[in-house]
This record gives structure tokens, C-alpha cells and sequence, in this order.
């Protein structure tokens, strides 16, 4: 039988309920806080989706800077990374489309950001990959040249069930598609480097 | 779609933690007697182990730029806030003033020494020993440090 908690006594706030409260109050030595400890996994996320790695500073300071302004929209009732990378999701998406319609003069259409979960193709290439620079592995230099090909839509799925750990449903918060669309886009983003593995170890066997 | 089909959907839920434990069952089953599928799965195993083998390189001095734009437009905003309390308060400072010295006004004018004073010499008394000296308190008051200092912590 548990005892209840002398009046003095305060539950324990969890992270996100302390994230939140900071947020509300712009507290920027909180935020720094934030910045240190998500920093790499924004980065990354922003590589995974943008393709390339030049407008990834330009997007990491962005997201921080909205995530001060609006940082009284998180109300803490779900983690914080969700919410953090919706906002760089969002900013990427922008960027990418507003890039395309550049580089082809207009020629490209875009509609309005995330309403059909659509996403454009990586940006266009003008340098190695970053997944080849990145690979630590002999499998991972395998699947650097897939991933790259990859569209970033996969790639992102890929990487917030796998290396994120985030759930399905926290992914379709972040990407604003169903749970179902989720699955199948991890389903098909793990074939396809599956395939990829298949193929490198064929080619081996054969030499 | 074919029982190997069926299987390779589920190697990705399974792996995703989507399946169901009738699901995962039923792949466990199909993978003892299946060595294609089992490679399948040794192989979709291998990429998600390879995704965590990809480690990008930090950006230098990433982190230090950011907490300084963050501390910038901390200021900027807290400053922009501070403006906005001020103009609300100026405003509401000058509301009360007039609502407060109409009803001095009306007041005043039923007294009986008022009553000798021709309408615009009350409204002149009015104003110079209540208006002006309300609305000039109140400009003092909005003007002190507790009201115009921005709010909000800062980056050291």
C-alpha cells in the first residue's frame, strides 16, 4: 500500500513537464541546454532528410531559434525530440521546395508544406554523399551509396525507428502521416537496403 | 501475396516492433523452414545494425553559434515584449486619466463653490490639480525600472 505524499512533497516533474515550463518562460540557459543535447541527433536527422550536409547549419540554428519563439506550444504531453524535429521537418521542407523551384525556374510545383505528406527528392547533388564521408563500417559503406538514393522520406523513417527509437506513432507526428503510411515507408526503405546488401554480397561471391 | 512475401513484410514490422506476437509467431515458423526468408532477415538485420555504423561528424563551433543567435533574439524578443507592456500601459495610463478626470469633473461641478465657476474655468481646475497630475504619475510609474526592464533570463 503506497502512502500518500506529506503536503510539503511534490511529485517528481518529468522532463518534458520541466522542457515545457522552461520553453514558457524563454529560458535560454534551459534551451542551451536542449541545443547541447540534441544538437548531433538534429544534425543528423536534417543529413537524413536534406540529402547533403552544405544547408544543414543554416536549418539546425533556424530550428533552434523557432523552438524559442514558439516554445509555448509544447505543452510537455509528449517528448520533446517529436516536437523538435516536426520543426526542423518543416523548415527542411521549406527550404528543399523553395531550392527546387529555384534551380528549375519556377518549373517545379509545389503545394502547400506537408498537407499530402509528399516531400521533394534530395537536394541536388554537388559533392559526394554524405552517408559515403560518415560510413564507420564495411556494411555501412555498403549502404551509404543506397542511402543516398534513397528517398528522403524512407531515409527518415529508416532512421527515427532505428537510430531515433522513436515509435510509430511519434514518427507520424513528426511526419504528419498515418501510422499505416509510416510502416509501409519503413517496410520499403528496409527492403530496399536489404536489396542493396543482397546485391553488394552477390557481387562479392562472384569476384 | 505469397507466404515469402507475407514473411519479408513481417522481418520489417518486426524489426519496427509493429508486429503482433501472433505475427511475430507465425514469421518465427516460416523462417525454421524457410533458409531464403531467414537470410532475409540476417540481411534486414544487417542494415538496421549499418544505419547506427553512419556517424556524421559534428560541425565545429556549431553549438556555440547557436547559443549566441539564441541569446540575440532572447534580447530581441525581451525587449519587443518590454515595448508592448510599455505602449499597453501608456494606453491604459491615458484611458484611466480620461475616464477618471470626467468623472472628477462631473463631480466637482455639483459642489457648491463650483457653482460660481464658469464651465471652463472648472474644466481648467480639473485639469491642471487632477488630470495632468495622474496622467504624469502614471507616466512615472510605467517609466520605473520594475516596469521597463525586459523580462527573461540570459545566456551567461
Amino acid at each position: 500500500m503506497s502512502l500518500p505524499l506529506p503536503p510539503c512533497v511534490k511529485p517528481a516533474e518529468s522532463a518534458p513537464t520541466q522542457i515545457a515550463r522552461g520553453l514558457r518562460a524563454r529560458d535560454v540557459a534551459l534551451l542551451g541546454g536542449l541545443v547541447e543535447r540534441y544538437q548531433a541527433q538534429l544534425v543528423r536527422y536534417l543529413i537524413y532528410l536534406t540529402g547533403r550536409r552544405e544547408h544543414v547549419e543554416d536549418l539546425v540554428q533556424e530550428t533552434w531559434l523557432r523552438v524559442l519563439e514558439r516554445g509555448r506550444q509544447y505543452d510537455g504531453r509528449m517528448r520533446f525530440e517529436p516536437w523538435l524535429f516536426a520543426i526542423a521537418r518543416h523548415l527542411a521542407l521549406d527550404l528543399m521546395r523553395h531550392r527546387r523551384v529555384l534551380s528549375l525556374d519556377g518549373a517545379w510545383q509545389a503545394g502547400p508544406a506537408g498537407d499530402d505528406g509528399s516531400f521533394p527528392a534530395s537536394l541536388p547533388a554537388d559533392g559526394p554523399s554524405p552517408f559515403e564521408a560518415a560510413a564507420r563500417s564495411e556494411d555501412a559503406a555498403r549502404l551509404a551509396a543506397s542511402l543516398a538514393a534513397l528517398e528522403p522520406i524512407y531515409r527518415e523513417a529508416l532512421l527515427l525507428r532505428f537510430q531515433e527509437e522513436m515509435s510509430l506513432l511519434e514518427i507520424a507526428g513528426v511526419v504528419g502521416a498515418p501510422v499505416s503510411t509510416v510502416a509501409s515507408r519503413i517496410q520499403r526503405g528496409l527492403a530496399a537496403l536489404r536489396a542493396r546488401l543482397a546485391k553488394e554480397e552477390d557481387a562479392d561471391g562472384r569476384s | 501475396m505469397d507466404v515469402h512475401e507475407e514473411a519479408r513484410a513481417l522481418i520489417a514490422s518486426c524489426l519496427a516492433a509493429d508486429a503482433a506476437p501472433a505475427e511475430r509467431l507465425r514469421l518465427a515458423e516460416h523462417l525454421a523452414a524457410c533458409p531464403e526468408c531467414r537470410h532475409e532477415m540476417e540481411l534486414s538485420r544487417r542494415s538496421v545494425r549499418a544505419l547506427g555504423e553512419i556517424a556524421f561528424a559534428a560541425v565545429p563551433g556549431l553549438d556555440g553559434r547557436v547559443q549566441a543567435a539564441l541569446a540575440r533574439r532572447s534580447r530581441a524578443l525581451a525587449e519587443q515584449g518590454a515595448r508592448r507592456k510599455r505602449l499597453l500601459g501608456f494606453v491604459a495610463a491615458l484611458a484611466m486619466t480620461v475616464a477618471g478626470s470626467l468623472a472628477v469633473w462631473k463631480g466637482a461641478a455639483g459642489l457648491p463653490t463650483a457653482r460660481d465657476l464658469a464651465p471652463a474655468g472648472l474644466a481648467a481646475i480639473v485639469a491642471i490639480f487632477w488630470a495632468l497630475p495622474s496622467f504624469a504619475a502614471a507616466i512615472l510609474l510605467l517609466a520605473s525600472p520594475a516596469l521597463a526592464s525586459p523580462s527573461g533570463k540570459e545566456l551567461g
